[in-house]
């Protein structure tokens, strides 16, 4: 699904000052396309993420999830957060199937599903234990897992592998490229880390802060999957960089 | 074993020894000011023989799980409300914060106009005694619920009732459950007033009854068995507390 933003701005406000988050962002984002928003702490790309989620509001402006206008949260656009957000005191398994089992489905079709999944990312062993016996990888693995389940067209995703170690990150990082081919989601990726964006993305949206606008959209056309070895790799990671570092 | 396990038994140990010299052995207090370890003893034996400690105990305990019981049912969901809920809680908070402080035995008029004599009164008041305790630890609990959780839930679809139930409720259960301990302790303290009004069985009757005949002894027995099931309550709680992971 397409996600069109439009003239998005967004202030908040504490101790009675007020500070521009975002300042009229328009960004489209097609239908199967994953994209990046890369840029420094406070440029507002994850309440930019939040607002496409409809996790909070923009003060003007409208994001149009597939031509409807975005007004709250919906199953439709999945959301994978920085911090974990596996509820603690449901097994793996009945996390995995929290969203399948709000819809009408048979809860035995749901179950044969959800153990269909976890087994072909390897985690059939895991499906019985909770989350706080996982490490950090597996829950946010998990986490992608019960949102792909419930068959969101979108993914939204915040950073959600940067408490990873380096190893664990770029083979998550693989394994999100395996799965987005798979199911062909629209994926918004967030993230401050310019070679995690050259590695995933089509289009790397950079963004810059005081005020949080788009300073420039990059697309990135290497074959996948890319190598970061490459001569060409280094180079698109060099331009990106460049864009980056005007502010410091 | 353990010599760090037997510490909690020095000091009951040594309160038994100066109280027997202090009765039995020199004769320092009357009967009637302090019974002796052996009156309590033998009171103790009386009763048990009886039956009438355990009819007593068990009599006391189904007006606590009463008092409990509705006090949860009233207190739990209320407080699932008033925690999600800021308007309602702000439109609530004031008439709960002049309620809270009253002591449960001042409704005992109350409780006699609107529920007569017996045991229904003595459930009201340790409904009134355990009630706020669990509300205010219910409310603390669903405050306390990580807003990563809820978004989660919404994202995969959840509505506000999907939200209270699956997200909230669970998340709240161990503070519910500190509630409850706390609530239990105040509904066996309440059992003595409760129990005043035409109870003519329980423990706090047995306290009541025993005290005005002077038999201090009983007296005694009344108060340590309360202490026990106390004790005992407590620590069943805490076990519930620790099979609680989140």
């Amino acid at each position: 699904m397409s996600i069109e933003i439009k003239n998005i701005n967004k202030t908040y406000e504490s101790h009675g000052k007020k500070t521009t988050v975002l300042k009229d962002i328009n960004l489209d984002v097609n239908d199967g396309e994953l994209v990046c928003l890369l840029g420094p702490s406070g440029c507002g790309k994850t309440t930019l993420l939040r607002l496409i989620a409809g996790l909070e509001n923009a003060d003007s402006g409208e994001i149009y999830d597939d031509g409807k206008l975005v007004q709250g949260p919906s199953r439709d656009r999945g959301f994978i957060f920085q911090q974990y957000s596996l509820f603690p005191w449901l097994t793996v398994l009945d996390n995995v199937m929290f969203g399948l089992n709000l819809s009408d489905n048979s809860k035995e079709e749901n179950l044969k599903a959800a153990k269909r999944y976890l087994e072909r990312v390897g985690l059939g062993d895991v499906a019985d234990s909770y989350p706080h016996e996982l490490s950090g990888g597996m829950k946010q693995r998990v986490a992608i897992i019960r949102s792909l389940l419930n068959h969101t067209p979108v993914l939204l995703m915040d950073e959600p592998f940067s408490a990873l170690d380096i190893q664990n990150r770029h083979k998550l990082q693989e394994q999100l490229i395996g799965v987005w081919k798979r199911f062909e989601n629209t994926i918004v990726f967030v993230t401050h880390d310019v070679d995690e964006a050259v590695y995933l993305a089509d289009k790397v949206v950079v963004m810059e802060k005081n005020p949080g606008r788009i300073k420039e959209i990059v697309d990135i056309t290497l074959p996948r999957i890319r190598n970061r070895e490459s001569v060409e790799f280094i180079k698109v990671q060099n331009e990106v960089k460049e864009l980056l570092d005007v502010w410091d | 074993m353990n010599s760090r396990r037997l510490l909690p038994l020095i000091l009951p140990i040594a309160i038994i020894i100066v109280w027997h010299l202090i009765t039995d052995v020199f004769q320092l207090v009357t009967p009637y000011v302090l019974p002796s370890p052996t009156d309590v003893l033998m009171a103790a034996s009386e009763l048990i023989g009886s039956g009438r400690l355990l009819s007593d105990s068990i009599d006391t305990l189904f007006k606590v799980f009463g008092g409990m019981f509705f006090a949860s049912i009233v207190a739990i969901p209320l407080g699932i409300i008033l925690g999600w809920s800021k308007t309602l809680e702000d439109m609530a908070s004031f008439v709960i914060s002049i309620l809270r402080p009253i002591p449960p035995v001042a409704w005992i008029p109350f409780s006699i106009l609107w529920f007569g004599i017996g045991t229904v009164p003595a459930i009201f008041i340790i409904f009134m005694g355990c009630v706020f305790p669990i509300l205010v630890y219910t409310i603390d609990g669903v405050k306390r619920t990580d807003k990563v959780l809820i978004e989660a839930a919404q994202t995969l679809g959840a509505g506000d009732f999907d939200v209270l139930s699956k997200i909230i409720l669970p998340s709240s259960v161990p503070y519910i459950v500190s509630g409850l301990k706390v609530g239990v302790g105040i509904a066996l303290m309440c059992t003595i007033s409760a129990e005043m009004i035409g109870s003519s069985s329980g423990l706090g009757y047995l306290i009541l009854t025993a005290t005005n005949l002077f038999d201090t002894g009983t007296t005694v027995v009344g108060m340590l068995t309360i202490g026990i099931i106390g004790l005992i309550l407590d620590y069943i709680f805490g076990k519930a507390q620790d099979r609680i992971f989140w």
